[in-house]
C-alpha cells in the first residue's frame, strides 16, 4: 500500500445550486472538508448526490456557487467502472496509473489488497460485477491523487470486499487524503462524517408524520 | 450588450414593440415589390416572363445563406456566453432558413425546366444550396433527437459553428467541381450587370423577404419564451401538488 | 508526450482487439464496391467513367459505418470522465484516440480504392492517383464522421443522424478525392491540385474535428 503522504488544500463548497434537466437538485448547499477526512453523502436516488460529486470533480458546471477543488487532484469513480471488455485487469490498471502519474511499483500490493492478484491476466469482460468494482477501486488507489470522489463505491460488493474498501479509505485518510462518497446505503466507515442530502421538505414531512 | 438583451422579459418587450413594424414594413415592401416584379418590370428578351421566378428565387437564396450566418452567429454567442436567448434565436432561425433553402431549390427547379429543359441540373450554385439545405436538416435532426434541453443547445451550437466554418470550403469545392453556371451577376466588385429595371424590384423583394424573415424569427422566439414560461408554471403547480400530497 | 503515446497505443490496441480493426468498415466498403456495378450495368465504359466517383463514395460510406461506436462506449462506461480528469485533458485524449482509431480502421481504404479502380477498368496510374487521393482524404472523412459520432453518441437512431450530420461536411473531401482520380483518367492535368486540396482538407479536419468532438463530449458529460 502506498504510504505517500498527501497534503491537499481543504475543500470548500459554498452557495451551490445544481440543476439537471432544467430541475433544481440542490440549492444553497455548502460544505467544508479537511485533509484526512472521509465524508459520506447520504441520500436517495434523485437527491443530486451524483451531480454533486460530478460538480466537485469539475465535470458539471454549477448553476451558482463556488467549489474550491482542483480537478487535477481528483480520482473519480463513477457509476460505471470504465473497464474495456478486451483489456486485462493488469493492462487497465497499468494504463490509468501511468496516465495519472501514479506509482506503478505499488501495483502488486494494491492488487493483493483488493483481492485481484489472481485475476491480473483476466480480460475485464469476463469479470463479475464485484470484481469489476474492485478493479475500479484499485485504479483509484493507484492514481496518486489526494481527493477521491466515489459514486456508490460499494454497490456490487460483498461484505468482505466492503471491509477491504473501508480499510482502503482509512489508509488514504491516514495518509492525509480526502474521500467523499455518495451512497444510498450505509457504508460502515468508522469515523466518517455523514452529510444528509435528503430534500428538506421530505425530512420535515417525515419528522412531522 | 448581450447580457442586456439576454433578459427574456426585456427581449419580449422589445420584440412586441418591434413586431408590428416588421409586419407593416414587409407588407408595404411586398405591396410595391410584387406588382413591380411580376407585372411592371420588363421580361427578359431571352427568358421572357420566366425571369420573374428570379424575384422569389434570388431573395430565397440570399435568405437561406443569411439565415445560416445568423444560426452560426447565435450558436457562437450561445456557446461562449450561454445566453438562452441566443439558443432560442438559433432554434427559431433554423426552420426558417431551411424553408428558404427549400424555396430556392424548388424555384430553381421550376426555372430550370424552361431554361435548361430539365427539372434539375447539377449546377454549382443549386448544388451548394442543396448541401446547405442538408446542413439545415442535419442541424434540426440533431436538435430534435436530444431531449435534454441544455445538451441539445450545446450540441447544436457546436454543429452549427462547424457548418459555418465549412460552408466556404463546401462552396469552393462545389464551384471547383462544376463551373458551368452563369457567373454571379448581382454581387460583383465592378457593379451589377443586371438591368436597373430588374434590379430595383429585385432589391425591394429581397428587402421585403428579409423583413418578413425577421418577423417570423421574432414571433417564433416569443412563442418559445411563452412556452417555456407555461412549462415553468406547470412545474411549479406539480411541485405544489406533490408537497400537498406528502403532508 | 509519453502520456499521449500511451493513450495512442492503448486506443490502437482497443480498436484492434475490441473493435476488430479494419474488418467491419473494409467489408462494408468492399460490399458497396461489389454491388455498384450490379446497379450500374456491366458496360465497361460506363463503369470506368463512374469508377472514381463510386469508389470515393463507397469509402465515404465506410467512414460513417463505425462512427457511432468510436465514442458511444467511452461515453457510457465512464472512460470519458477519466480522460477529462487526467493531466492530458479531454481534447487531447479525444484527438489521440480518434487518430489511433482511424489509423487502425481505415488503413485499408487506399488499398481497396486501388484494387477497386483496376476492377472498374481504370488504368494503373489513374487507380494509383485515386488511391492516393483517398489516402489523403480518408483521415479527414473519418475525422468528420467521428465528430458527427461524438454529437450523436448514445442517441436513438444515431446511425441515421450521423449520416445526415456528416454528409454535407464531407462534400469537399469527396469532391477532391474523386476529382483526383477523374483528372488522372481524363488527362486534364488537374490531379496535382486535387490531391493537394484533399490533403489540405484532411489536415483542416484533423486540426478542428477532434476539438469539436471533445466539445460535444464535454457537453454530454455535464
Amino acid at each position: 500500500m502506498s504510504t505517500a503522504a498527501f497534503s491537499p488544500s481543504p475543500i470548500s463548497v459554498s452557495g451551490l445550486r445544481l440543476e439537471r434537466g432544467g430541475k433544481t437538485l440542490l440549492t444553497g448547499f455548502s460544505l467544508d472538508v479537511q485533509p484526512g477526512e472521509a465524508l459520506v453523502l447520504l441520500g436517495p436516488n434523485g437527491s443530486g448526490k451524483t451531480t454533486l460529486l460530478r460538480a466537485m470533480g469539475g465535470l458539471v458546471r454549477p448553476a451558482e456557487g463556488e467549489i474550491s477543488l482542483d480537478p487535477q487532484s481528483v480520482a473519480f469513480l463513477g457509476h460505471a467502472d470504465a473497464l474495456k471488455a478486451s483489456e486485462t485487469v493488469e493492462q487497465s490498471l497499468r494504463f490509468w496509473a501511468g496516465l495519472y502519474g501514479g506509482d506503478v511499483t505499488t501495483l502488486d500490493p494494491v492488487m493483493v489488497d483488493m483481492a485481484l492478484a489472481h485475476l491480473a491476466r483476466r480480460t475485464c469482460g469476463t469479470l463479475s460485477a464485484g470484481q469489476k468494482r474492485r478493479t475500479a477501486l484499485a485504479r483509484i488507489a493507484l492514481s496518486n491523487r489526494p481527493v477521491w470522489l466515489l459514486d456508490e463505491p460499494a454497490a456490487p460488493l460483498d461484505a468482505r470486499s466492503r471491509a477491504r474498501l473501508a480499510s482502503l479509505v482509512r489508509q488514504h485518510c491516514e495518509a492525509g487524503g480526502i474521500v467523499i462518497a455518495a451512497t444510498h446505503v450505509d457504508l460502515g466507515w468508522a469515523g466518517a462524517r455523514v452529510e444528509d442530502l435528503r430534500p428538506a421538505p421530505t425530512r420535515t414531512a417525515a419528522g412531522v408524520g | 450588450m448581450w447580457s442586456y438583451f439576454a433578459n427574456p422579459e426585456r427581449f419580449d418587450r422589445l420584440a412586441r414593440a418591434l413586431l408590428p413594424w416588421c409586419w407593416g414594413v414587409a407588407a408595404a415592401l411586398f405591396a410595391i415589390g410584387l406588382p413591380w416584379a411580376l407585372y411592371f418590370s420588363p421580361g427578359d428578351y431571352q427568358q421572357s416572363d420566366t425571369v420573374r421566378i428570379m424575384y422569389v428565387h434570388v431573395p430565397a437564396a440570399w435568405l437561406a445563406m443569411f439565415a445560416y450566418a445568423g444560426l452560426g452567429g447565435a450558436s457562437f454567442v450561445y456557446f461562449i456566453w450561454r445566453h438562452n436567448l441566443a439558443d432560442l434565436a438559433a432554434r427559431a432561425i433554423a426552420p426558417a432558413g431551411a424553408v428558404f433553402a427549400f424555396i430556392c431549390l424548388a424555384t430553381g427547379a421550376l426555372w430550370g425546366r424552361p431554361m435548361w429543359g430539365a427539372w434539375w441540373v447539377w449546377d454549382a450554385r443549386l448544388t451548394s444550396m442543396l448541401v446547405l439545405f442538408l446542413l439545415y436538416l442535419g442541424y434540426m435532426a440533431l436538435r430534435g433527437a436530444i431531449e435534454d434541453e441544455k445538451l441539445s443547445a450545446r450540441a447544436g451550437a457546436i454543429l452549427a459553428m462547424a457548418g459555418l466554418i465549412n460552408l466556404p470550403i463546401i462552396k469552393f469545392s462545389v464551384d471547383w467541381w462544376n463551373t458551368l453556371h452563369q457567373g454571379a451577376s448581382v454581387f460583383r466588385f465592378d457593379g451589377p450587370t443586371i438591368d436597373p429595371s430588374q434590379l430595383w424590384p429585385l432589391a425591394i423583394m429581397a428587402l421585403g423577404f428579409t423583413v418578413l424573415y425577421l418577423a417570423f424569427v421574432l414571433t417564433q422566439m416569443r412563442a418559445m419564451i411563452m412556452e417555456r414560461r407555461a412549462e415553468a408554471l406547470e412545474r411549479r403547480r406539480e411541485r405544489r401538488l406533490e408537497l400537498e400530497a406528502e403532508l | 508526450m509519453s502520456a499521449l503515446g500511451a493513450i495512442f497505443t492503448r486506443e490502437l490496441r482497443l480498436a484492434f482487439a475490441g473493435g476488430g480493426g479494419p474488418a467491419g468498415p473494409a467489408a462494408f466498403n468492399l460490399a458497396a464496391l461489389a454491388l455498384a456495378p450490379l446497379a450500374i450495368g456491366p458496360d465497361a465504359e460506363t463503369l470506368q467513367a463512374a469508377g472514381p466517383g463510386v469508389i470515393a463514395f463507397a469509402a465515404l460510406l465506410a467512414t460513417l459505418q463505425p462512427a457511432e461506436r468510436i465514442f458511444s462506449e467511452d461515453a457510457s462506461d465512464g472512460t470519458l470522465e477519466l480522460y477529462a480528469l487526467s493531466p492530458v485533458g479531454l481534447a487531447l485524449s479525444v484527438f489521440m484516440k480518434t487518430l489511433a482509431f482511424i489509423l487502425a480502421v481505415f488503413w485499408t481504404t487506399p488499398l481497396l480504392a486501388f484494387v477497386g479502380g483496376l476492377a472498374y477498368g481504370m488504368d494503373v496510374t489513374s487507380a494509383f492517383v485515386l488511391a492516393l487521393g483517398l489516402g489523403f482524404a480518408a483521415p479527414g472523412l473519418a475525422f468528420i464522421a467521428a465528430f458527427a459520432g461524438a454529437l450523436a453518441a448514445g442517441l436513438k437512431r444515431a446511425g441515421l443522424l450521423i449520416a445526415l450530420i456528416a454528409a454535407p461536411l464531407q462534400v469537399p473531401l469527396l469532391v477532391f478525392a474523386a476529382g483526383a482520380g477523374r483528372a488522372a483518367m481524363d488527362g486534364t492535368g488537374l490531379e496535382g491540385p486535387n490531391l493537394m486540396m484533399a490533403l489540405a482538407g484532411s489536415l483542416a479536419a484533423l486540426a478542428l474535428a477532434p476539438f469539436g468532438a471533445a466539445a460535444a463530449l464535454k457537453a454530454r458529460l455535464e
